[in-house]
């Protein structure tokens, strides 16, 4: 039997920006190999239905919604449609998340406002209406994306994004600590240098001239600093969600996984 | 797409403390998922009851009976693990001894002793066993997690040999990751708050202590050490592909958790 058979995740970010391969998306798709039911939730709607159709190619059950995470109705309603379809949810994956680059004196203050609002609802919102059922239910598992960010300066100025991805951290921590003597697990995953198409679009936009980019040159040079000897993968990202979904974590709760290759265990 | 890979199908395992508590059902966890098995112990009897119980169920093991403090032996354990076995993929750090005492009742032999087995011996076995797996076909060629302890972060009173050894094994484990990355071996530690275990027993007949651990845990119970062997076994598979010199805490939330008051 596949480890995550007969239950439902709820996964937030689930589409891939450009059509590319984020970690929402391969979360989606690793849990349900692993036999979870996908609620896909996204921003936009297209995205989220290609996640589903990949999923169903390989003949898994998905569904997708198109909703924003910090839009509380919208959220609600997601839930609920959730519910609908699949009389329950087991897994909540907050993955939804966005980048602006900026440090202390020249983050603008709209830039701090949707950076913390995006990124701290995103977290908030699902777990605050999934809570209900998961307590009802006796059991349930949270995990939300944090970043190695979240706990230092990377060598360009992301203040806000950071610190967005720190408070992550906390809330997490918090979460698991509330909601522990009712059966509820929450964890964060703390990715390094993953590549993403979230991660290229932020390079692309800090960029003079996005066209002369040379992807395989910066993911050489990045990888350098890595002892595993290479960037991230979304596959990578996404194993580590299945465990923390399953029951082979049953007694992590309140803490964080970094999937980083070792980059933040060295100097 | 290729689906996520926890199998440990075809890979030889070493797991030293194996004859029970935690070491036990790490091993059994892992030959439960397809992995030959070595088990290490100091107690022959304990451990060849232990082999005995597993053959019963099928899984491919061998055992070794020696004390991990003669470091001349971890070396040959491992070559010969390696011969046998036609080489190593993961290394399991598990033994462990107590030796409590307050800090003005302790001796610089009282912490050496359990230096000497909880650091020195995981660094010669980690050593060799490196040696080996890095000639394992790419670009995964092998784990090493060992068993450090809430206690690495988190003491409680009279524990300090204990406590600060289990740290050391945290800060080698991050040189571990550092030196061997470069050959795709990932090295990674857990901590594990307080579990169900034979170590355990003296402080598990203390009812007020287990109480108060419950009370300090947010899951509001002690582990069972299959929940220990879960994560070792996911951190011995492929699907850890990129988690490298990680301390893991698998605790029941006790780390993100500080009371205010005694209950």
């Amino acid at each position: 039997m596949k480890r995550l058979e007969g239950r439902v995740a709820l996964i937030t970010g689930a589409g891939s920006m450009s059509g590319g391969l984020g970690n929402g998306k391969a979360t989606a798709i690793r849990l349900a190999q692993e036999g979870a039911a996908i609620c896909a939730l996204d921003l936009h709607l297209d995205a989220a239905e290609e996640t589903c159709d990949l999923i169903r190619a390989e003949n898994g059950r998905a569904h997708a919604i198109a909703a924003n995470v910090t839009d509380e109705a919208q959220i609600m309603a997601a839930v609920a449609e959730c519910l609908g379809i699949f009389g329950q949810i087991n897994i909540l994956q907050n993955n939804v998340g966005i980048l602006k680059s900026g440090g202390a004196m020249d983050t603008t203050v709209a830039d701090w406002e949707l950076l913390t609002n995006v990124n701290m609802k995103a977290v908030f919102l699902p777990t605050k209406h999934v809570l209900p059922h998961f307590m009802e239910r006796g059991t349930g598992v949270v995990t939300n994306m944090s970043s190695i960010a979240g706990q230092r300066y990377l060598g360009a100025p992301y203040i806000g994004y950071n610190a967005t991805k720190g408070s992550i951290i906390a809330y997490t921590r918090n979460l698991a600590a509330e909601v522990a003597p009712y059966g509820i697990r929450a964890n964060a995953i703390l990715p390094g240098f993953i590549d993403t198409p979230m991660a290229r679009d932020v390079t692309e936009q800090a960029s003079d001239d996005p066209d002369a980019i040379d992807w395989n040159a910066l993911d050489q040079q990045r990888a350098k600093r890595v002892p595993l000897g290479r960037v991230g993968t979304p596959w990578d990202v996404a194993n580590a969600a299945v465990f923390l979904a399953s029951d082979e974590a049953s007694y992590i709760t309140g803490t964080e996984i970094t999937v980083d290759g070792g980059v933040s265990c060295r100097v | 797409m290729s689906a996520p890979n926890f199998s440990l199908a075809g890979k030889t395992i070493l797991i030293t403390g194996a004859a029970r508590g935690l070491g036990a059902a790490m091993a059994e966890t892992c030959a439960a998922q397809g992995a030959q098995i070595c088990l290490q112990d100091l107690n022959a009897e304990g451990v060849h009851a232990t082999a005995d119980a597993f053959r019963a169920k099928g899984y491919n093991v061998t055992t070794t009976a020696f004390d991990l403090t003669d470091f001349a032996a971890c070396e040959a354990w491992i070559k010969d693990s390696a011969a046998q076995n036609g080489g190593i993929w993961g290394l399991i750090n598990n033994a462990g001894i107590t030796n409590h005492g307050h800090v003005t009742d302790q001796t610089v032999d009282d912490y050496r002793s359990i230096y000497d087995l909880h650091v020195f011996a995981p660094f010669v076995l980690a050593r060799e066993a490196g040696k080996i797996m890095q000639l394992n076909p790419g670009p995964q060629r092998g784990r090493i997690v060992s068993v450090s302890s809430i206690a690495a972060t988190h003491p409680r009173p009279g524990i300090g040999n204990y406590a600060s050894s289990k740290a050391a094994i945290a800060g080698l484990t991050r040189s571990l990751a550092a030196d061997f990355g470069a050959n795709g071996i990932c090295a990674n530690a857990i901590a594990p708050g307080y579990v169900l275990t034979e170590m355990n027993r003296k402080i598990l007949s203390d009812d007020a202590f287990v109480r108060r651990i419950e009370n300090r845990t947010p899951a509001a119970r002690w582990a069972d050490p299959a929940e220990i062997a879960a994560p070792v076994a996911f951190l011995m598979s492929e699907a850890s592909s990129y988690i490298n010199g990680q301390l893991l805490a698998v605790d029941g939330g006790m780390n993100a958790f500080l009371q205010s008051n005694e209950a």
